[in-house]
């Protein structure tokens, strides 16, 4: 019963059935619309039904074609349709499965060239299928680099994405000693950003003292460990001596300069010129303002 | 139909000349030769040597190879001359 045509004639029932039944045909659904006749016969029989009702005045039409047919003459309409879905759901499902781009994103994206030559071994290729890439594999070569601390393997879409972190990255650690100075003298200034002040500006020093501590105290007066952020300025005294054949305004600029050598933040300089064997001793006495950072950088 | 055909051949019914009416749904016919008439609240049908004149609603010949005539719609009297 699937496989019938309904045909549309212009004919009694009679008549029709009668021509049908002679030609041991089996007619299947005969309804009358108005003066038009319908009836289904199966598909094998329809040359035989446009012979029976051949003559013009039954005007003889297919109503409505098998599924079969219909559907024979729907793909035979639609082939390119078809071809063109066909080559679509092949180029989705196989991109899934293809590579357009290797990116290598992070700190280790300098190594790019080493990394895509690791991933090409590892069977990755931009515009190939990579279904044998090995990614356990990639990474450890990729971590086997020297300086890379960190990589991650990751498809999106078509893109194989490959976060390289170095070590660099990672260097740059907290540092959770106190701030202490090497030099003796006096506070200049002091900014605690993290951690305790524990000397104020215009506070004598020594060498060792710690200026700002790794600790913070809550409102109990307890110290809780942190890390110390902040720097420091000790101004400090100094002296250097020069020897020169005499005392000039040449060699007094020489000696002055000299002390600027020792550090370029000189506060109060002065200096003292004393006689000796062969010529004469320049004394130069200078203040000068060292900087000390924790945690800084 | 087979199942039809046994169904009456059990009740002792003349399988040549034989025709089952389902109400709501339809009937059956053998040994038809000829549909002398049809329309949709009329059929006249050559049994052998009777005629059937099938009334109803909305009927139409469902089916109709080798004398078998089944029709479907809503039957609602037969008469035999």
């Amino acid at each position: 019963m699937n496989n019938v045509v309904i045909f549309e004639v212009t004919a009694t029932p009679e008549a029709a059935l009668k021509k049908l039944a002679k030609a041991d045909i089996a007619v299947y659904r005969l309804k009358k619309r108005a003066s038009r006749l319908s009836f289904g016969v199966n598909s094998q029989y329809i040359e035989k039904v446009f012979a029976i009702f051949a003559h013009p005045c039954y005007n003889t039409v297919i109503r409505r074609k098998s599924p079969q047919m219909r559907l024979k003459s729907f793909l035979s309409t639609r082939f390119c349709l078809i071809i063109g879905a066909a080559l679509f759901t092949v180029a989705a499902i196989s991109s899934g499965n293809m590579v357009m781009r290797i990116k290598v994103v992070g700190s280790g994206s300098y190594l790019k060239e080493r990394i895509v030559a690791v991933a090409n071994e590892c069977g990755a290729r931009e515009w190939s299928f990579c279904r044998g890439l090995d990614a356990p594999m990639l990474q450890s070569r990729v971590m086997a680099l020297p300086s890379v601390s960190f990589c991650s393997v990751q498809r999106e879409g078509a893109y194989l994405i490959i976060d390289v972190r170095t070590e660099e990255e990672h260097s740059a650690k907290l540092d959770y000693k106190p701030l202490q100075t090497d030099v003796g003298g006096e506070v200049y200034r002091i900014v605690a950003i993290c951690g305790t002040a524990e000397r104020a500006a215009g506070d004598k020093v020594s060498a060792g003292d710690v200026l700002i501590g790794a600790y913070e105290l809550n409102a109990d007066g307890e110290a809780t460990e942190c890390a110390a952020v902040g720097f420091a300025e000790i101004s400090a005294h100094a002296s250097i001596s020069l020897f020169y054949s005499e005392e000039n305004e040449e060699n007094t600029q020489a000696a002055l300069k000299a002390a600027a050598l020792y550090s370029d933040r000189i506060t109060e300089q002065s200096y003292k010129v004393n006689p000796c064997d062969g010529g004469v001793q320049y004394e130069v006495t200078f203040t000068y303002i060292k900087t000390f950072t924790v945690n800084m950088e | 139909m087979n199942l039809i055909q046994q169904i009456l051949r059990e009740a002792g019914a003349d399988l040549d000349r034989s025709f089952t009416i389902v109400p709501a749904f339809g009937g059956y016919f053998k040994s038809v030769k000829r549909v002398e008439d049809y329309s949709p609240q009329r059929i006249v049908l050559t049994v052998a040597k009777m005629r059937l004149t099938v009334t109803g609603e909305k009927l139409i010949i469902d089916k109709y190879f080798q004398q078998d005539l089944l029709v479907r719609g809503s039957i609602t009297g037969v008469t035999v001359e």
